[in-house]
């Protein structure tokens, strides 16, 4: 029987999609991945998509080197 | 090759419709064929329409018989290599109704609007005499300098508004009410409930050339003031192609214009497009904005950068490799607009300096300007002692990736179908929503396909009616 899934479908690079699932294993119980597609795509529940922006923009504010106090 | 590209992007170039074309397009035979009674109207038009366009139109002006007998369709078309470029070039005099078609069972021929053809000849072969009565009799007299200073003054006081950054500007600095109503209706400004703030689109506005932006302002206060009469329209935009062809610093009779450019007249002056020495006044100076308007945002937005400065007070930038940058100017206005994009540091009389920081861009990016509007806008700055007279190729890169980074996720929201019980389902559900353009994800492997939002319903259905299991 086919079933359907509700949700939002998230394309990314490969770092970026192990950054999202390494996010999805902190914030557990509430994990928000639904289904784990390929390399470049994941399957998430709706809510989760602010939690993940922002979460990235705090990541590469970190990784980012500012040379003014 | 080389000569190919070059031809290319030089009719790439042509092709766009400056804003006067874009605005007469959305305009009723009717009003066209009443503006292409008057002549400046017309030869201020034939500059702003590309060059495609200028070149059939001269080829069709001068044929023997032109006014009494139709133009056959293959003389239209020899000038032309290929039918492509005919094509965008007649259909736009069609649409502007310079050129109208006429088919007889499969016989296509051409007429040119009759009084635009004569209007141009006439131009072509004799002087065009002065658009308005001369004010003999008043004593007021302004210099050039005067009415040139008068006209950025009064631009200068509508962006610096925009810009906001001086939240407590004086009433005589700020621009009026009816100026600031139009930045609201046309989006640029958006009340926040804190007081008016600029929005992304407004940011965008701050970028674009002098003349386009009088041109976007104007048509919006022309439209509130006649309450959106298409005859004061037209009559102030053949007054504004009138005074294309008045002389610097001579003054002009309001009494003998007509009525749309009357009304609309305190809306030129706020905007600085013409000066006038009281609200009482009779006479009325065309300042060099004014004058150029027309001429210069016809050719599609596109003009010499030697104007943009001119109009926002000269800015030479030079940014170094470390991402340090260095803008010569002695305009605030040119400071508060840079600074929107970069962390400023030092403010000196005539030298501000800052750097461009992931942080600074990122805040611009989140106003919703974007990378490349930055990189052209230090592009056009850029001192002319720089070797290339560009920023250099690291900072713009730069620049280009911290864009990139923000869209390094892409989401759409969608409905996964997955557990087909068979392929062959599996292939028919999956060939349906690519039919549809719905499929964002498939895989054959995982039986599992992802549509997009809106035609989830649809495969739905789909999937029932076909008892698929």
């Amino acid at each position: 029987m086919v079933h359907f899934t509700e949700g939002v479908l998230v394309a990314c690079d490969v770092p970026t999609k192990q950054f999202i699932l390494k996010l999805d294993a902190d914030l557990k119980p509430r994990s928000f991945v639904l289904f784990d597609l390929d390399d470049n795509h994941i399957f998430v529940e709706g809510w989760a998509v602010e939690t993940i922006r922002n979460n990235l923009e705090e990541l590469y504010k970190e990784n980012h080197f500012t040379f003014i106090a | 090759m080389g000569s190919e590209s070059r031809g290319g992007s030089r009719e790439g170039g042509g092709q766009l419709p400056g804003p006067i074309v874009e605005e007469l397009l959305g305009w009723e035979s009717k009003e066209l064929r009443l503006l292409y009674k008057s002549r400046f109207a017309v030869c201020g038009l034939l500059r702003a329409i590309p060059p495609a366009c200028r070149h059939l139109l001269m080829r069709l002006l001068y044929l023997p018989n032109s006014d009494s007998s139709p133009i056959p369709y293959d003389v239209a078309r020899a000038s032309f290599e290929s039918d492509r470029s005919y094509q965008t070039a007649s259909t736009q005099l069609l649409d502007l109704r310079i050129m109208e078609r006429e088919a007889i069972g499969s016989v296509i021929s051409f007429t040119l609007n009759a009084a635009f053809a004569e209007n141009l000849r006439k131009s072509i072969s004799m002087d065009l005499e002065a658009p308005f009565q001369r004010a003999d009799g008043s004593s007021e007299s302004v210099s050039e300098e005067q009415l040139e200073s008068f006209g950025q003054k009064k631009w200068e006081s509508v962006l610096h508004f925009l810009v906001g950054m001086d939240p407590n500007s004086t009433s005589t600095t700020k621009p009026p009410k009816a100026i600031i109503k139009a930045l609201r209706r046309i989006n640029l400004l958006n009340d926040t409930g804190e007081g008016l703030k600029i929005t992304s689109k407004g940011f965008q506005f701050l970028l674009r050339d002098p003349y386009s932006q009088v041109w976007v302002l104007l048509l919006e206060l022309v439209n509130s003031v006649s309450n959106g009469s298409i005859k004061a329209k037209r009559e102030v935009l053949q007054f504004l192609f009138e005074m294309n062809y008045s002389e610097p610093g001579v003054g002009y009779n309001i009494s003998d214009l007509k009525d749309g450019p009357v009304e609309a007249m305190e809306a030129l002056v706020a905007l600085g497009l013409v000066y006038k020495s009281s609200r009482q006044s009779n006479t009325f100076f065309p300042t060099k904005v004014g004058r150029r308007l027309v001429a210069n945002t016809g050719s599609g937005g596109r003009t010499d950068e030697k104007n943009v400065s001119a109009s926002l007070g000269t800015c030479e930038i030079i940014v170094e490799t470390n991402f340090r940058l260095y803008a010569y100017t002695t305009s605030k206005l040119q400071v508060d607009l840079i600074s929107m994009f970069v962390h400023m540091r030092t403010r000196l009389p005539n030298l501000a300096v800052g750097h461009i920081t992931n942080e600074s861009v990122r805040m611009a990016l989140r106003n919703g300007i974007s990378a490349e509007q930055i990189i052209a806008y230090l592009n056009a700055h850029a001192s002319s002692r720089c070797r290339s007279e560009r920023i250099p190729s690291n900072v713009s890169q730069m620049i280009r990736l911290w864009e990139a980074e923000k869209d390094r996720v892409k989401t759409k929201s969608g409905v996964l179908f997955d557990k087909f019980e068979t392929e062959e389902a599996f292939d028919m559900v999956e060939k349906y929503a690519f039919e549809m353009d719905a499929k964002l994800w498939s895989s054959r492997i995982l039986k599992t396909l992802v549509v997009a939002d809106g035609a989830a319903d649809q495969v739905k259905t789909f999937i029932k009616s076909n008892r698929i299991a």
